[in-house]
Order: structure tokens, then C-alpha cells, then sequence
């Protein structure tokens, strides 16, 4: 872009226009944490099913890798260097959006453990994730996590409802395919596709 | 009907371009400006200067990662100029409006 160039007032709308939806751009997101979270919850889950299925007396270990692996994933955020060309007035929001959902996140774990119990808790803790999913997919426009959102809401309520803890898991797993992988899938999808067309 | 003169800082166009990124953003790093606007550097850091000399984005330089930054951000100043930049042009596209 040159500055010596004659500019008339349609060109003037014409850059304004251009250059405001050159930086709405920037608003994506790869999927890729959607499915990194996604397939660790999914997997401890599940696991918590097999174990109380097979009668082991270790039904936690998959939660507890979990717990043990979010630590250091949290750690490396903090630590990690970071370099980013521009910051939106929608990266600030959502910076604060995860602060608050890993607070939330943590005092609904240490419920389970002290006094609200696996039975409720894992509902709480489907509650908070379509939280995300709801805030997270209108900024990004990405109905997947939209519905994703409506699932986890619907399977909160299923997990108060059910009284059987085992299924409880089924249905906390089904939430997050549904919730977080698909969506993550959909948006990596996505993020492949217009990498290839900007190249 | 009353035509408002264009701003001369606001009208041109690589200056126009830096300030409807900025408006639009928190703040931008200079290579960003650089790629978005797809001007040279010599040519994008003489603009910057003249609307950072007119109040209208702050600049800040800085190491990330032993790596020079230069961000900008718009100032308030900036905001209202731009608005009424915007104003002045509407004036001009619909006359009878």
C-alpha cells in the first residue's frame, strides 16, 4: 500500500471497510485445546466406567492423571513464551472467560472431594463446561460449540437426575464427544482449510 | 448542507488503513500493521510518526523473548478524530442526507 496516492471518500469507506475485516480475521481458534481437553476428559471418564465395571478399587486413576497433567499444562501456559502480533478487545474478554472458568473448575473438584460428592458433582462440572462452549462459540461463531453447549447443559441434568455413578460417566463422556471433539474436529478442520487458501 | 473538511492526518491512505486496524483492535505489533496493510516498512514507520506527532496512537517499544516489539495502540484522541473522519465522509456520500 502506498500513501502517495490520490484518495477520493469511496476509496477512503473502501480501506475502512477492508482493514476492520482484515482484523475480525483474527478472531479464530485451531480446536486443537477443544480436542486436547476433549479426548482427557473422554478418556478418564470412560476409564472410571471400565474400573467401576471390572470392581477395581482404583476408579480415580484416570481423573487423577487428568488432575496431574492439567497442573502441568496450566504451568506451561504461565511459563511459556508468548508472541502475539495483535491483541483484540475479544482476546482480553476471553483471557478473563478462563481465568473464571479454571477458578470455577477447581472449587467444583475440591466439592467433589469435600462435601458435594462424585454423584452431583460431575454435573456441576458439565454445567461450567457449556458455560465455555456457549461463550467461546459466539465469539467464534462456531454453532458446533453452540450445540455442544445445549448437550453438556442437557447431560448436567441427566447426571442429577441418574443415581447410578457408573453412568454417570457414560453420559459425562457422551457429553464431551459431543461438546468438545466434535467441535474441535469441525474448527481444525476449518483452521487446515483457510491455512491452505491464505498460502 | 454543510460539507466538514476531511482530516489531512486521517486522509491518505496508508495512515487510514493503520488507524481503521487500530480502531478495530486492543493493540497491534508494527510487523502486523506491516502484513495487513501490505506497505514497506521505511514507508508504514514514517506514517506511524505522523500519527503518533498528532496524538492519535500511542507507540511502544519494547524486548519479548530478547525479540525488538513495536505496538500501537490507539489513543482516545485517535478515536474521536476517526469518528468524526467518519462523520465528514458521510457528509460528503449522502449530501442530502
Amino acid at each position: 500500500m502506498q500513501n502517495d496516492q490520490q484518495l477520493t471518500n469511496e476509496k477512503s469507506l473502501e480501506i475502512i471497510q477492508q482493514m476492520i475485516n482484515q482484523a475480525k480475521a483474527n478472531f479464530t481458534d485451531s480446536g486443537l485445546s477443544w480436542l486436547l481437553w476433549g479426548t482427557m476428559i473422554f478418556l478418564a471418564s470412560l476409564s472410571t466406567y471400565f474400573f467401576i465395571d471390572l470392581g477395581s478399587e482404583t476408579i480415580f486413576l484416570g481423573w487423577n492423571i487428568f488432575g496431574g497433567v492439567t497442573i502441568l499444562l496450566l504451568l506451561y501456559d504461565v511459563v511459556k513464551p508468548k508472541r502475539k502480533k495483535v491483541k483484540t478487545y475479544v482476546d482480553e474478554l476471553m483471557r478473563m472467560v478462563h481465568i473464571g472458568f479454571f477458578v470455577c473448575i477447581f472449587i467444583i473438584i475440591f466439592s467433589i472431594n469435600e462435601s458435594v460428592g462424585p454423584n452431583n458433582g460431575f454435573g456441576f462440572l458439565l454445567m461450567i463446561f457449556a458455560f465455555l462452549m456457549l461463550i467461546k462459540g459466539g465469539a467464534i461463531k462456531s454453532k458446533a460449540l453452540m450445540v455442544g453447549a445445549v448437550v453438556n447443559w442437557a447431560g448436567a441434568i441427566a447426571i442429577f437426575i441418574n443415581k447410578e455413578f457408573k453412568y454417570d460417566m457414560l453420559i459425562m463422556a457422551a457429553a464431551v464427544l459431543v461438546g468438545y471433539i466434535i467441535p474441535g474436529l469441525i474448527l481444525w478442520a476449518e483452521h487446515k482449510g483457510s491455512n491452505k487458501i491464505s498460502k | 448542507m454543510e460539507f466538514k473538511e476531511l482530516d489531512p492526518i486521517l486522509h491518505s491512505q496508508l495512515r487510514l488503513a493503520v488507524m481503521s486496524l487500530l480502531i478495530s483492535v486492543r493493540e497491534a505489533e508494527f510487523t502486523f500493521l506491516k502484513e495487513k496493510t501490505n506497505s514497506t516498512a521505511g514507508n508504514l514507520s514514517v506514517q506511524i510518526n505522523k500519527l503518533k506527532d498528532a496524538g492519535y496512537i500511542e507507540v511502544t517499544k519494547q524486548f519479548s523473548n530478547n525479540y525488538p516489539q513495536t505496538i500501537c495502540k490507539v489513543t482516545k484522541k485517535g478515536i474521536e478524530s476517526f469518528e468524526a473522519y467518519v462523520t465528514a465522509l458521510q457528509t460528503y456520500m449522502n449530501p442530502g442526507g
